[in-house]
């Protein structure tokens, strides 16, 4: 038995839901996900969405406002991501998941005035990836995720489908896709 | 080593109470809670008790029976081998959580038997444990996950509560407990 010496930054789930037109071209849908069990900030759930049916414009749902500005700073800004602006509004949201691993995964979002549905289906095998904390040049983070693959994906704002497919894509040394279920995620920081 | 090559087993949260009336005694509760995202069994709750509040007899109890008999069979016979036991009824239940990590954490027990809560508090520093596939000499298993050791561990059933104590336990460089929150824990087996 090993104990990483690095210190628990969070743990909770992080699936992500990215389409493109074409393989290697931008992403014209990017929804970052996260069910957080724990953290400094608290428990809770955020969705960082940015994709044609936002007019390509970041969004931000949670259900713990103290959490994503948290996660905004820790996370989103330092890595660069269109997310890390704390002007952003955070829209309060409920959050409920369903389905069974063995066939798909929803995750349903609902605001004042939106229902976002992010589905994963057609899943692939699952494996585990570990980024060592500071094993990166420029990133702090150390990771621990169970990865599970989906080759088919949707997202849909208010009935209205997002554009796009899914790709083959190595995750860490992994063969997965662009769009995946990161359950069991852990990050860690050097002390 | 950035992808593990094993074969996924499990990934999921398994808190466990174990509880004794002095540092290194017999425990007089031992607890292991299953919250299971994916597995072959499917996802679902199961809780595997023995205490003197149980007559010393195991319980178990889910709401999915299929994923506690693969269970068992995969995973808790390496455990704790009375909670391996397919003979032992599965007695149908409803779970429920509350809490923030940050204080307190209780996960609550309903079956045609009454309530049963499992309250851990006075949490110490999370830290990842990982035991590589292959390791162990007892079970054939990996496991990574997410320990959240416990100074203060309460049980009650149909409000009685459990006598003992959770005791510290030294696991390498951390401090952990005989009663912890394990979340984000993922068990992994050699590819046949």
């Amino acid at each position: 038995m090993g104990v990483d010496p690095n210190k628990v930054l969070l743990t909770g789930e992080n699936p992500f839901l990215r389409l493109g037109p074409a393989q290697g071209q931008p992403f014209t849908t990017n929804a970052s996900f996260w069910r957080i069990l724990l953290s400094t900030a608290g428990p809770g759930h955020v969705l960082f969405l940015l994709s044609e049916l936002t007019e390509g414009r970041p969004r931000v749902y949670s259900d713990n406002i103290n959490l994503a500005r948290w996660m905004q700073r820790t996370l989103e800004g330092p890595r660069k991501t269109p997310f890390g602006d704390e002007e952003l509004a955070v829209e309060e949201a409920r959050f409920r998941s369903s389905g069974d691993l063995r066939a798909f995964w929803t995750e349903e979002v609902v605001s004042s005035v939106e229902r976002i549905r992010l589905t994963w289906h057609d899943l692939g095998e699952p494996f585990i990836a570990v980024v060592p904390t500071g094993g990166r040049p420029g990133a702090a983070f150390g990771i621990y995720g169970t990865i599970i693959p989906a080759r088919a994906a949707r997202l849909t704002l208010n009935g209205k489908e997002a554009q796009g497919r899914v790709f083959p894509q190595d995750l860490m040394g992994g063969a997965s896709s662009t769009c995946g279920l990161a359950f069991s995620e852990t990050w860690l920081v050097s002390r | 080593m950035p992808v593990d090559t094993n074969k996924i087993l499990l990934t999921g949260e398994n808190p466990y109470i174990r509880l004794s009336p002095k540092k290194d005694g017999e425990f007089t509760t031992r607890s292991s809670y299953w919250r299971i995202l994916f597995s072959p069994g499917g996802p679902g709750h199961v809780l595997f008790i023995t205490s003197e509040l149980t007559g010393n007899k195991t319980k178990v109890y889910s709401d999915n029976i299929n994923m506690t008999r693969w269970l068992q069979g995969e995973i808790e016979k390496y455990l704790h081998a009375p909670f391996g036991d397919q003979n032992v009824p599965v007695v149908d239940a409803e779970f429920d959580k509350s809490g923030d990590l940050r204080s307190y954490w209780t996960e609550s027990i309903y079956s045609s038997e009454g309530e049963i809560h499992m309250t851990w508090y006075d949490l110490g520093e999370p830290f990842i444990s990982h035991t590589p596939v292959g390791q162990r000499p007892t079970s054939p298993h990996g496991v990574y996950t997410v320990l959240i050791p416990a100074r203060g561990a309460r049980l009650t059933i149909n409000g009685e509560q459990a006598s003992g104590k959770p005791y510290e336990l030294k696991r390498e460089s951390a401090i952990g407990s005989t009663a912890s929150l394990a979340f984000s824990e993922s068990w992994l087996g050699p590819r046949k």
